[in-house]
């Protein structure tokens, strides 16, 4: 969730500034069927491979794709994984106990929450900590501005995301099966959580990708994004949260990568292997 | 190869078609005219003419000062423009550009941002908003400069100056109705135009 000052700059800054900018017509997910949207290839790739360039060339969707080379994963997307998986499991049995308990019996509620196992991982058991924290706040927080809060209304209230809502990306040439986290304050806002990693230039691109295949499938209009980078540091959870407005330059630029790599993969371009492979790299 | 300056058309052209600037830089051709063009350019003088004796309340502007046909050049970016109005208030400074169109189309975007981009080195400040007014509608439309349209701009004059220098085609417009009244439409062998 984001912090009071984080909100208070989405509310006043950056939404308005995106509903300002507005987004050209024909870069909306919901013109799939026109170019430039409509997807020139048969070729549907998961929408981390289309916006993700750890592999600066491409090559690595290039070896999946075309050679079928499954690599193994790294460190870092061991690890990415297993948070993930703790962070959606956690947040599950925060509803779970909160519905449970109901606002009638609020201390109770809070006292299950806490009961969430304790996992090995101790990055995971930091991440649970953390929100196990957050959450008590927010619930006394929201228990004592509405004081007439009704049990849904306070689920909503305290924890308002979706993580792991399942999409069909088809629309836009891209795998039929994805998923995304997401943030609902007010207007739907496109989650990404990365964990132990730095800012990228194209973390923005994954952003945009499920932007525009919300805007496929539901035919509303998606105007903001949102990264969250955690990082672990001597057992502690530091969090820095990035606002990216879905503007038309972020949205063309997806649409490129797109193009370009499913050509590579329909055309079975071999891109080279890039010369700066970071040292994580599990190929 | 020795690569000239560029010019904002060719950052508008570019993304409306990237291989129009291309096929500018590389064939040694005289440019064919289209009567499209031709048309556009008496409805542009007359624009100019009618404008200098409007007020600036089409922009929602009180008082600012106009000036037509300002030549800009940047030696930072290579590239260089006329625009057709600039409004300088006391405040800011406001590229307009006239345009024969009911709406207002990425490639103007784009290239009111080049634009605006000149005006900066030129003038040395910020431009945060320009205008394009809509000839057959005699209506003005704001867009906004942004940062990511800044960096998009330089995209485009680093990919235009590669595929010159490398005489490498650079992929169609994927909208081929475009294709229809293109005066470069015999050189793209490889689209067949009116479809998808």
């Amino acid at each position: 969730m984001p912090t009071a000052e984080e909100r208070k700059r989405l509310l006043r800054g950056v939404i308005p500034r995106a509903r300002r900018l507005g987004v050209d017509d024909t870069l909306r997910g919901w013109s799939w069927s026109a170019p430039p949207l409509l997807s020139p290839y048969e070729v549907p790739l998961g929408l981390s491979e289309v916006a993700g360039a750890y592999c600066e060339t491409g090559r690595d969707v290039y070896a999946r794709r075309v050679l079928g080379i499954e690599a193994e994963p790294n460190e870092k997307m061991l690890l990415g994984g297993a948070l993930h998986g703790t962070l959606r499991d956690w947040v599950v049995h925060a509803k779970r106990s909160l519905y449970a308990c109901g606002v009638g019996r609020i201390e109770e509620a809070v006292e299950r929450i806490r009961t969430f196992p304790a996992p090995e991982l101790p990055e995971a058991k930091t991440l649970v900590q953390y929100e196990t924290d957050a959450i008590e706040f927010r619930i006394r927080e929201a228990m004592s501005q509405f004081p007439r809060i009704g049990t849904d209304a306070l689920v909503a209230q305290v924890l308002p995301v979706t993580l792991g809502q399942m999409l069909d990306g088809a629309f836009l040439g891209l795998s039929r099966r994805l998923s995304t986290d997401l943030l609902n304050l007010g207007e739907p806002v496109v989650l990404d959580i990365i964990f132990d990693d730095e800012k990228r230039d194209f973390h923005p691109l994954t952003l945009a990708g499920y932007a525009l295949v919300l805007e496929a499938v539901y035919e509303f209009p998606v105007d903001v994004g949102l990264t969250v980078y955690a990082n672990f540091r001597d057992g502690r959870l530091r969090m820095e949260r990035e606002f990216t407005i879905l503007g038309d330059e972020v949205r063309m630029e997806f649409i490129e990568a797109r193009d370009e790599k499913q050509r590579m993969v329909a055309d079975a371009m071999d891109p080279g292997s890039c010369e700066g492979c970071e040292a994580w790299c599990g190929r | 190869m020795n690569l000239p300056d560029l010019t904002v058309t060719d950052v508008r052209q570019h993304v409306y078609c990237p291989r129009i600037p291309y096929y500018r830089y590389t064939l040694p051709l005289e440019r064919p005219v289209t009567a499209k063009m031709d048309l556009g350019r008496e409805e542009h003088e007359s624009t100019s003419a009618k404008e200098s004796r409007r007020t600036l309340k089409a922009y929602g502007i009180k008082e600012g000062e106009r000036r037509f046909g300002v030549d800009l050049y940047s030696r930072h970016l290579r590239l260089r423009g006329k625009l057709d109005m600039v409004i300088f208030t006391r405040y800011e400074l406001i590229p307009v550009e006239y345009k024969m169109t009911s709406g207002v189309g990425l490639h103007h975007k784009y290239q009111l941002a080049a634009y605006a981009m000149l005006a900066e080195h030129t003038f040395s400040c910020t431009v945060s908003r320009s205008f394009v007014y809509l000839t057959p509608e005699k209506r003005a439309v704001e867009v906004p400069i942004t940062a990511a349209m800044r960096e998009r701009v330089r995209r485009v004059l680093r990919e235009l100056r590669r595929a010159v220098w490398n005489e490498r085609l650079p992929a169609p417009t994927p909208h081929r109705g475009r294709c229809t009244g293109c005066e470069y439409r015999r050189f793209c062998g490889d689209v067949l135009a009116g479809g998808a």
